[in-house]
């Protein structure tokens, strides 16, 4: 009975800690329930921790998604879709184009109370081109500097049409010069902007509280406090939305989770175009598909409206122009290659294997690229490319294929980060970036890189586009890789939360929600 | 006693250098470059060039591993390459979370498992037993992941009752320990039982029951201690079990436990936060292990008078 007493009174003391760590987690804040009656926050998901919240530091989308709420950039996307000025009030080119020249707005205050300057707007920005981390939307930027107290010229390496929307990224934010420069890894974890949100608390890895700042120069925002749990799991996630926890989710990229919350009344399921062109990627270099023979059969033997069908339960559009096409200089009565099973037949016999052949296919193991892999592999074995898929972790595929060109065929999206075929056609097809580049299909033409300087440059939209509607021929004719589809950027929100939409660059302005 | 405890701590010391350097090899010959993942996409290889020479990664592999041995066993266990914060920060953060389940998951799984064992084998082949041993087959069957999304949409989505994602309040961590205490529970239920038939059929349960013992008494003065020792030990490696299963555990219910930090360092290819948390859950399990072993002598007389006996005979030759 003695050993009884004693395991009991062990049971009961290791219970009694159990309560007391359980108890340490705080009071029942915010809980799961019933419909809110009056509510004036927003709880939303975070796909993946914040490491950093220095702008200048992280060349992550997941992480800029919160830093829009705390920074404010130069130009801003209205609820349109267009680059309109944010903290500037006027803005205008030099004569070729290599200087823009900015009146600031004044008066804005940041969350430490002080007043923006010119000298905050020309240190940001040339910390911003100094960052290794920004250099996709800065590299073009050659240094800013201060005219007056109120006026900040940046000069441009060159003309660079998309620069406005460079300067709309997270990356290129306003911060207060002084509280940056004085400790710049508190700053990261303490940040202060000028944007609608202040950070009131982190609980590290799981949530991250912004409280309405009172004082934002566009007006104090409706929801006054956003909190952004993280949730990597997409079940979670979706279950999490669905029990009232959540208000607003990024719902699973390949649209498994669609059909659930299309069916919830009590949900909102918001779409649109994604930002990057799902592709046949070949190594125009080395291995079998250096032979424009074996690219073009491929080109003709795939059946894109079954590719579409199959990998994304046909929610994304089958598409023939070679740069995404949510740009808008891309052509929008493009005429793809029609599809002939024969001659891609013919071609794989000319080309050396009458009897047909065995290719690897490496590919990120990820389902928006396993499934389509999977189409493409049924679909070629009709012609004689019989295809085994070597499905590889990101970064394993990303030494070996895009920096490595140890590939002959993959799937990938060529991605835009700003709405401009720059953006989607330069990097990935000009020779300067061939060989541990971006331009990892290897395709080196003179021609091609005369076609996307002039277009980078030019300050006509309607040539850009003519230059652009030239680039897609080319990749059409020359079966650089074959572009597939394009599918649609996705979110969802609980009903009756407005001024929620999907975005294709992830920017989600939490300043634009309220309750109705 | 105290010199066998010292002891098995001493050799944790090479126990923890052992799967540092293995976990340092495999981070080493995995692909992805450290720099680039902190880099992103979008910086050119000069950038990346600059800062692997900044971080060190472009000395010899032995050469970063002794610098890290070294500053290690000074306390510094560098910064995670992602966040740029002190490692050891980040665990302290991270840890009492994953403790909490872990052990809200322990204690269901003993309150439970001990008492239908013994339910399940005191009265063998009863409606009970043949419950209890579908139900532990059942539990040791079903996933923890799946188990916690049956949970969540009953619970929290159909019902209400009990908030699915995060680690607020105690509430948070009721369905996640339930998940992780599923299958352990089974474990000791079936441990549990197994012991108890073996010892109650034993001659000297024979004889207290010939003098006239109860039940209760044969059971709970007589049996349950002699029954208790190898569930002891289930229960010691349970918690390195459930410190795993947190790890898949925490990204259903949306918990950043030690679990996550584990994953994320493993797919961002964070070295340092990754041996930092891996060498915290070994010492951790480590531990627990010698917690069960000094248990042991205060449950068996037998291995306490080993050491009693040593430590006379060392009395005596002095």
């Amino acid at each position: 009975m003695k050993m009884s007493k004693r395991l009991t009174a062990a049971l009961c003391a290791a219970a009694a800690l159990v309560l007391l760590l359980a108890g340490c987690g705080g009071s029942d804040g915010e809980q799961n329930g019933g419909p809110a009656v009056v509510k004036d926050s927003v709880t939303k998901r975070k796909l993946s921790d914040q490491t950093t919240f220095d702008p200048y530091k992280t060349s992550d989308q997941n992480m800029w998604e919160d830093l829009y709420g705390i920074y404010d950039t130069l130009f801003r996307e209205d609820e349109l879709g267009v680059f309109t000025p944010n903290l500037v009030t006027d803005y205008s080119f030099n004569e070729d184009g290599t200087e823009l020249t900015m009146s600031l707005v004044q008066g804005v205050k940041f969350h430490n109370g002080e007043t923006m300057t010119a000298d905050d707007v020309v240190f940001s920005l040339n910390t911003a081109i100094a960052s290794p981390f920004t250099s996709k939307f800065t590299n073009v930027m050659d240094h800013a500097e201060k005219v007056d107290d109120t006026t900040v010229k940046l000069v441009l390496k060159f003309a660079y049409g998309p620069i406005l929307g460079c300067l709309v990224n997270a990356t290129t934010s306003i911060v207060p010069q002084a509280a940056y420069e004085a400790d710049p890894d508190s700053f990261a974890a303490s940040p202060i902007g000028s944007g609608p949100y202040t950070l009131s608390e982190v609980v590290k890895g799981e949530k991250y509280v912004y409280t309405a700042f009172p004082d934002y120069f566009r007006g104090e925002a409706p929801i006054k406090t956003v909190v952004a749990r993280v949730i990597p799991d997409g079940n979670a996630a979706l279950m999490a939305l669905q029990s009232g926890e959540l208000d607003v989710i990024q719902p699973n990229q390949d649209y498994s989770d669609r059909a659930a919350i299309e069916n919830d009344p009590n949900l909102e399921y918001y779409v649109a175009p994604q930002a990057c062109t799902f592709l046949i990627g070949f190594n125009n270099e080395k291995g079998i598909f250096a032979d424009k023979r074996m690219r073009e059969a491929v080109a003709l033997a795939v059946d894109k409206e079954d590719i579409a069908l199959g990998a994304t339960n046909g929610y994304a559009q089958p598409t023939d122009v070679g740069i995404t096409p949510i740009c808008p200089q891309v052509p929008t009565d493009f005429t793809g290659v029609a599809r002939d099973v024969e001659r891609a037949k013919q071609l794989v016999a000319e080309a050396g294997y009458p009897d047909g052949v065995d290719v690897t296919m490496r590919v990120i193991s990820a389902s928006n690229y396993t499934k389509p892999a999977e189409v493409v592999q049924d679909q070629l074995k009709e012609i004689g490319i019989n295809i085994t898929i070597e499905p590889m972790e990101r970064a394993a595929w990303w030494d070996a294929c895009y920096l490595g060109g140890d590939y002959t065929i993959t799937i990938y999206a060529n991605p835009v980060q700003v709405i401009d075929a720059d953006f989607g056609a330069y990097p990935f097809l000009h020779s300067s970036e061939a060989n541990g580049g971006n331009n990892f299909y290897n395709y080196k033409s003179a021609e091609m890189d005369q076609l996307l300087e002039d277009a980078r440059i030019s300050q006509d939209e309607a040539e850009r586009k003519e230059l652009y509607t030239k680039v897609c021929e080319i990749i059409r004719d020359e079966s650089i890789f074959v572009p597939m589809y394009t599918g649609e950027r996705t979110y969802a929100g609980v009903k009756g939360l407005k001024g929620v939409k999907a975005d294709p660059m992830v920017r989600y302005y939490t300043y634009r929600y309220s309750w109705s | 006693m105290l010199k066998y405890i010292g002891k098995r701590v001493l050799l944790m010391i090479p126990v923890v250098l052992g799967i540092s350097f293995i976990l340092f090899t495999i981070m080493e010959f995995s692909p992805g470059d450290p720099a680039r993942i902190i880099l992103g996409d979008y910086a050119t290889q000069e950038q990346v060039d600059e800062l692997r020479e900044e971080m060190g990664l472009n000395d010899a592999f032995l050469v970063r591993y002794g610098r890290y041995v070294l500053n290690a066993a000074q306390g510094d266990f560098g910064k995670s390459y992602r966040s740029n914060s002190p490692v050891v920060g980040e665990i302290a953060a991270r840890f009492p979370v994953t403790l909490k389940i872990s052990l809200m998951a322990i204690m269901i799984a003993v309150l439970i498992g001990i008492p239908v064992g013994i339910i399940s084998a005191v009265k063998q082949y009863s409606f009970a037993d043949i419950l209890s041993t579908m139900a532990a087959l059942l539990f040791t069957s079903i996933p923890a992941f799946w188990l916690g999304l049956l949970l969540i949409m009953f619970l929290s989505v159909q019902h209400h009752i009990l908030p699915s994602v995060g680690s607020d309040t105690w509430k948070h961590l009721i369905m996640p320990s339930l998940s992780l205490a599923a299958a352990q529970m089974a474990t000791i239920i079936r441990m549990t039982r197994s012991t108890m038939l073996e010892v109650i059929r034993q001659d000297y349960i024979r004889t207290a029951k010939a003098k006239g013992a109860s039940s209760r008494r044969v059971v709970f003065h007589h049996a349950i201690k002699n029954a208790l020792l190898p569930v002891i030990t289930t229960v010691g490696l349970s918690v390195s079990n459930l410190l795993g299963g947190a790890l898949i555990i925490e990204n259903v219910f949306g918990i950043s436990g030690l679990g996550t930090v584990m994953v994320n360092s493993v797919k961002s290819k964070d070295t340092p936060l990754l041996l930092g948390s891996v060498m915290f859950a070994a010492v951790v399990a480590g531990f627990v292990n010698l917690g069960v072993d000094v248990l042991y002598t205060y449950v068996d007389p037998r291995i306490k008078a080993q050491f009693v006996k040593k430590t006379k005979r060392q009395g005596a030759g002095t």
